[in-house]
């Protein structure tokens, strides 16, 4: 009789960040480290059809409906893979509503439902799919994850195999290296001793406590009896003249491929504006930003966070104007790669599996007081990710809805699909009335727009 | 003064270890942007250039052509060192 063991997957540096975050957000009451992406298609398919494929993924990736656990000795986290075990997950579940319309009542309070529900890792949930079919024509896809399983990349990558078979092949061989051999898989993990990775991991814990000796004042606790332990997002889409006017001007204040200090620069300016509006006193603003460590050329491999985290610090005077908000993003990122910030953050994330996880929360916390503006820059339908079209039908858009981590704050998801720049922004419910929300997002957009 | 061809082994040997995933073939005439050349990409090459090179590129010499392969980046280097 052939014995099939069960399988551990370890779970990378950045991975055992997320998860312990997510373990953070919901002892605050609120869903979990969660992310989701939506897909909009013009045709319908079937519940059945789109069933089918995920059996077949699910064969082939079963770490998709592993159990999120701890080796017994070492107490580090992994996926679990018993193969006797039958899995309720992935979910898969239809909604059907009249018409797709943004001002629907009914569609707003199911976004935010499908935004706000909770996964099960320790029971092997962690994918869930929400079809939302439309009487009137055309269909969502939403994904949502535990963010600790893949990023955004992994995530774009992952759906475009749903929806295209071809390109299963390539990601199997890139899983192939995990496993119980016990690599992290992580393109930076494997630099420097032990010793090394402490005195690198000094070297970032030193920039966090820099950080921390300013730091931001936070909306929140100006207003706690408002908040709610809820996520809200919204959705900002440029044309695609408005997006080659963005890009353009992107490149004349900022220099070439410097979109990210353009919108970085805009977002900040827009965020003090917010506290004045708020009436709320800062003299530090925080920034972070994913920052992809893939190699260039890849999305591979899917199923691990492949990233790390650059905190930027911004005082009030240097974002007084825009041109000083984009001296200091360059600066700061400059010097993060000169004096091996990059390489330093992702030490912490090396040895904060071996830590304990309220360790990293609470140190990472003293820099992140304020309602942090995260932004990610992600770029689904590039030729890696394949996302234009989804089972033969051409997507109309891909958009991207992570949740924020905590403490809750302030997230901005800069994105580009078919030529056209989104931005969604993501805020914990309470903090900001919809007057402040469509005043930061129409702030945000008037920068990009003009340059200051 | 580095000669041209061995600033273009230097920046391939760089950008094929240190910023390209290895399925990616990096020669001389690779189209860098439309291999996935990103903005922290550039970063860490501009850091490596003023490294090894001891010069700065100044930003409004940065465009789709200078950073369009090995060949273009190699002769903007050359002619930075030249002056």
């Amino acid at each position: 009789m052939l014995f099939k063991k069960t399988e551990r997957i370890n779970l990378n540096g950045m991975d055992c960040l997320l998860m312990a975050f997510d373990y953070h957000m919901k002892k605050n009451g609120f869903a979990g480290n969660l992310a989701q992406m939506v897909l909009g298609l013009p045709v319908q398919i079937s519940e059945s059809e789109f069933m089918d494929r995920i059996s077949n993924l699910m064969d082939q990736f079963p770490i998709i409906h592993a159990v999120s656990k701890r080796h017994f000795f070492s107490r580090l986290p992994c996926w679990e893979i018993d193969p006797d075990h039958t899995s309720d997950f992935p979910r898969i579940t239809s909604y059907h509503l009249e018409e797709k319309a943004e001002d629907n009542q009914e569609f707003k309070t199911l976004k935010k439902k499908l935004f706000n529900l909770p996964l099960q890792p320790k029971k092997g949930e962690q994918i869930r799919f929400d079809l939302v079919y439309f009487n009137r024509g055309g269909m969502e896809i939403y994904m949502t994850w535990v963010h600790a399983l893949m990023d955004a990349h992994g995530a774009e990558y992952f759906l475009s195999m749903i929806g295209n078979p071809d390109l299963e092949k390539e990601a199997l061989m890139a899983e192939s290296s995990r496993g119980n051999s016990g690599s992290d898989n992580h393109p930076v993990s494997e630099t420097g001793d032990n010793d090394d990775k402490w005195k690198k991991a000094k070297r970032s814990f030193d920039h966090i406590d820099r950080i921390a000796l300013n730091p931001p004042v936070s909306i929140l606790s100006k207003f706690p009896e408002k908040a709610k332990p809820v996520q809200e997002y919204t959705i900002m889409s440029f044309s695609r003249e408005e997006t080659k006017t963005v890009l353009d001007l992107a490149r004349k204040k900022c220099g070439f491929f410097n979109e990210s200090t353009y919108f970085a620069a805009s977002t900040m300016r827009e965020l003090k504006q917010l506290y004045n509006k708020k009436r709320v006193l800062s003299n530090n603003y925080v920034l972070s930003l994913p920052v992809n460590l893939r190699k260039k050329g890849t999305h591979l491999p899917v199923f691990s966070n492949q990233s790390t985290s650059l905190l930027y610090s911004f005082t009030s005077e240097s974002l007084l104007d825009f041109d000083s908000a984009v001296i200091h993003f360059k600066e700061q990122t400059q010097r993060a790669i000169k004096t091996g910030l990059l390489e330093a953050n992702v030490a912490v994330m090396e040895i904060s599996k071996f830590l304990p996880t309220w360790f990293y929360i609470r140190k990472v916390r003293q820099a992140m007081k304020g309602e942090i503006a995260s932004i990610v820059i992600a770029n689904p339908g590039s030729v890696y990710s394949r996302l234009s079209e989804f089972m033969g039908i051409p997507v109309d858009y891909v958009n991207h809805m992570p949740a924020i981590i905590a403490p809750p704050g302030i997230g901005v998801l800069f994105y580009q699909f078919s030529g056209r720049l989104n931005i969604t922004f993501v805020y914990t419910e309470g903090i900001l009335s919809q007057e402040e929300t469509n005043g930061f997002q129409q702030g945000i957009r008037n920068h990009l727009l003009n340059g200051k | 003064m580095v000669q041209i061809e061995q600033i273009k082994e230097q920046l391939i040997f760089f950008l094929h270890n240190e910023i390209f995933d290895p399925s990616i073939q990096i020669n001389a005439d690779t189209d860098l942007l439309e291999s996935g050349f990103d903005s922290f990409s550039l970063v860490k090459l501009l850091v490596f250039i003023e490294k090894q090179y001891s010069l700065q590129v100044p930003e409004d010499k940065l465009n789709e052509d200078t950073l369009r392969n090995v060949n273009q980046l190699s002769e903007l280097i050359y002619a930075f060192q030249e002056n």
